[in-house]
């Protein structure tokens, strides 16, 4: 057996900077300046912004510190630990579409793609012209934050070894659908093109929050409480003063829950990812009429379409061939995507002995992916036990979109040599096999229950606006509840984006931390 | 390998190694010897009933309960998946899965994602997908202009 004599970032951390939930025996009470919900993309980003300004720092997270030299590529161990309910949760409407979402250090950054969009310019504009968000974020604040992002986390496009056949017919064939095809940008250092960002980076590769900002921020001072879920903010004279929670240990030994709480002495930041934080604030006695509302989704659909030749998807950058183009005109953006038999199966045609011997067949399959731009808006409220609850049907127009997507991704399959597609859409056939054929997608009928749909980029329910009467949380990202409670995850945004969410999401809580940290109201407060 | 999961009754685990069997047999002319059935369900079974919420897993349980005494409804045979033969439970199962009504296909939606899980890491189907990393001299230089 090889050992691995590698250190990763995510090893050899401060002695005491990480608080494991799993085996603490005894109540946590402890003070900071600043109390960090959530440890994903917009968590991570805001501590690391707080500790560099030189505060001290306290990130509480529900899920486990899954480390790199634990990664399991097998689907469901990966997923049972790294992702919210074991990846099984839904937003429910006319159709049921299934929902991925990170629950562990580094969030949903530690099982995603890691591509990168800066903020489109006509999102800021219309947030500022038709949400009333005026000059409170625009291109000129954001862009030093994303620059500075896109140096620490080494964001490029990627490269040839890493690119693989699946990306790459992608790519080389994209002029014959009439647009530009090209390589994401990442955060990424050195990928090896193992595709198997989705149950954690075995190189360290990608820059997710667990291997960046997080131990980074733990070297500078902060601390991590690992496996432990804040139930609510508490708030004090109209401000928020800490956190209550409790550990949320896994292993029986520990299943006893143990309090804990986290005073803030300046404040809190709130990331704990758009579905969550509607009903953290919630249990945290926030009223609004605009929480839980106006939540929004990119819900993506994914085409197979199976070539003569191997394809071999499991090699290659697991995302790593794009196209904004129609992102305007049509509102949606496509993508390659990488699945393993695990998650594929349920897109393979058929059942017994036909479905099995396609799975077979999976090295000579591409996957293409639409993202669409919905228009439709869902709510978020609790659910049993303790789960969020999401309520969300895709709007006509949506699923009109979608289809046009799919006949496009199906033209440019057979375009590209591919033998068959497999649409996925019922009422159709399972396999077609011409360019003829494609009609039938054009014609499939605008109904969400006959497509397979699924949702990771997530957006709103706790809008930003300027006064009270308009959102939940004010043009400083603080609730217009609670002073001092800082909501810095994509639960603010005022619509949907049209490209990947992290950047973005990454932006805003860098440039709101900056501007928290240089508050003299904030250092008062102490 | 465990012969009776903890999570369910014998009499559910009967019908669900039918149905799930069904789903995913075994399929030696592409190279897959063992189906589901094979291979360890009953400890994937509790491992879901362990990772999963409560009523999830019992989602679950019903959808594996309502397919299995569904015979009489969807073929007109007044037995369970357990007691047909291979080409009725097939018939079964496909017909569900391609019924009109949404919530019906959907039950062997959930079955087929949920257990692709542990069908799909089978040690025979990922060696056959992840077959030795594909030459990458063959994958250079790229046709156009999108060079890096
Ligand atoms: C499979 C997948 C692929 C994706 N690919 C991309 C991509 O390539 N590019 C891109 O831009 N976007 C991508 N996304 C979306 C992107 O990852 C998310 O938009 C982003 O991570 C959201 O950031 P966040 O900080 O709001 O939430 P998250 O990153 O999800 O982090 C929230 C964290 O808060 C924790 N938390 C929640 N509630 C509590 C509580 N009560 N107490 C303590 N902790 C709590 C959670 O456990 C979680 O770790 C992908 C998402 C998924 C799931
Ligand atoms: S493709 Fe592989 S090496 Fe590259 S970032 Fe993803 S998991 Fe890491």
């Amino acid at each position: 057996m090889s050992i691995d004599s590698r250190v990763f970032p995510d090893e050899q951390l401060p002695e005491g900077s990480v608080v494991d939930g799993e085996t603490v025996t005894s109540p946590i009470d402890e003070t900071f300046d600043f109390v960090v919900i959530g440890s994903g993309a917009a968590g991570g980003t805001a501590a690391w912004t707080l500790v560099q300004a030189g505060y001290s720092v306290a990130i509480v997270e529900e899920g486990p510190w899954v480390k790199t030299r634990e990664f399991d590529r097998r689907i469901f161990p990966s997923f049972k630990r790294m992702f919210r309910e074991a990846g099984t949760q839904a937003l429910m409407g006319n159709s049921i579409i299934p929902l991925l979402q990170g629950r562990v250090v580094g969030g949903s950054t530690l099982v995603n793609s890691a591509i990168v969009w800066r903020t489109p310019d006509d999102v800021l504009d219309d947030w500022s012209k038709n949400w009333g968000l005026g000059g409170a974020i625009t291109e000129r604040d954001l862009d030093p934050h994303f620059a500075a992002i896109e140096e620490e986390l080494k964001v490029h496009a990627v490269l040839d070894e890493a690119l693989g056949e699946n990306n790459r017919l992608f790519v080389d064939n994209s002029f014959k659908g009439g647009f530009v095809g090209t390589r994401m940008r990442r955060y990424e250092n050195a990928c090896k093109g193992a595709g198997q960002c989705l149950t954690g980076c075995p190189n360290a590769a990608k820059q997710g929050m667990n291997v960046s900002y997080v131990p980074w921020s733990l070297r500078k001072g902060a601390r991590i409480f690992t496996s432990v879920r804040v139930d609510r903010v508490a708030i004090k004279n109209g401000r928020a003063v800490g956190v209550v929670g409790s550990t949320t240990a896994t292993n029986p030994k520990h299943a006893k829950k143990i309090p804990v709480v986290v005073h803030a002495r300046r404040g809190v930041f709130l990331a704990a990812s758009t579905i969550q934080t509607p009903n953290v604030l919630r249990r945290s006695g926030i009223k609004n009429p605009h929480l839980g509302e106006h939540f929004m989704a990119h819900p993506g659909l994914g085409l197979p379409g199976i070539f003569g030749q191997k394809v071999d998807m499991h090699f290659g950058a697991t995302q790593g061939a794009e196209t904004i183009d129609f992102r305007k005109s049509e509102r949606f953006k496509l993508e390659t995507i990488s699945m393993q038999p695990e998650l594929a199966a349920v897109r393979i045609p058929g059942v017994g002995r036909e479905l099995v011997s396609r799975l077979t067949t999976l090295p000579h399959a591409a996957i293409w992916v639409a993202q669409i731009r919905a228009t439709a808006q869902g709510s978020i409220r609790p659910g049993f036990g303790g789960r969020d609850m999401v309520r969300y049907s895709m709007a006509k127009e949506d699923v009109a979109a979608a289809r046009k997507a799919a006949a496009l991704i199906a033209r440019l399959f057979f375009e590209s040599g591919a033998k068959e597609v497999w649409p996925g859409i019922h009422g159709l056939p399972e396999i077609i096999r011409s360019m003829d054929e494609v009609k039938l997608i054009e014609n499939a009928p605008l109904d969400s229950r006959h497509y397979s749909f699924i949702a990771s980029h997530l957006f709103g329910a706790a809008r930003m606006a300027a006064s009270e009467r308009d959102g939940v949380v004010g043009l400083d990202f603080s609730t217009h509840a609670a002073k001092g409670l800082y909501v810095v995850d994509s639960s603010i945004f005022p619509t949907n984006l049209g490209v990947n969410p992290q950047h973005s999401i990454m932006g805003l809580a860098r440039l709101a931390a900056t501007r928290v940290a240089a508050d003299p109201l904030a250092i008062a407060a102490a | 390998m465990t012969d009776q999961p903890r999570a369910i009754t014998a009499l559910e685990y009967k019908w669900a190694r039918a149905t799930l069997g069904t789903i995913y047999p075994a399929a030696p002319e592409a190279g897959v010897t063992q189906g589901i059935a094979d291979m360890d369900l009953a400890g994937f079974i509790d491992e879901l009933a362990e990772a999963l919420p409560a009523i999830t897993f019992f989602g679950i349980r019903l959808f594996l309960l309502l397919v299995a005494l569904s015979p009489l409804f969807v073929i007109g045979k007044p037995r369970t998946m357990a007691g047909l033969g291979e080409k009725d439970r097939e018939a079964v199962v496909w017909k569900i899965g391609h019924s009109d009504i949404y919530l019906v296909r959907q039950m062997v939606m959930a079955l087929k994602a949920t257990f692709a899980f542990f069908f799909g890491g089978g040690a025979e189907l990922q060696a056959i997908c992840r077959s030795a990393e594909p030459d990458r001299a063959k994958l250079l230089p790229l046709g156009r202009k999108n060079a890096a």
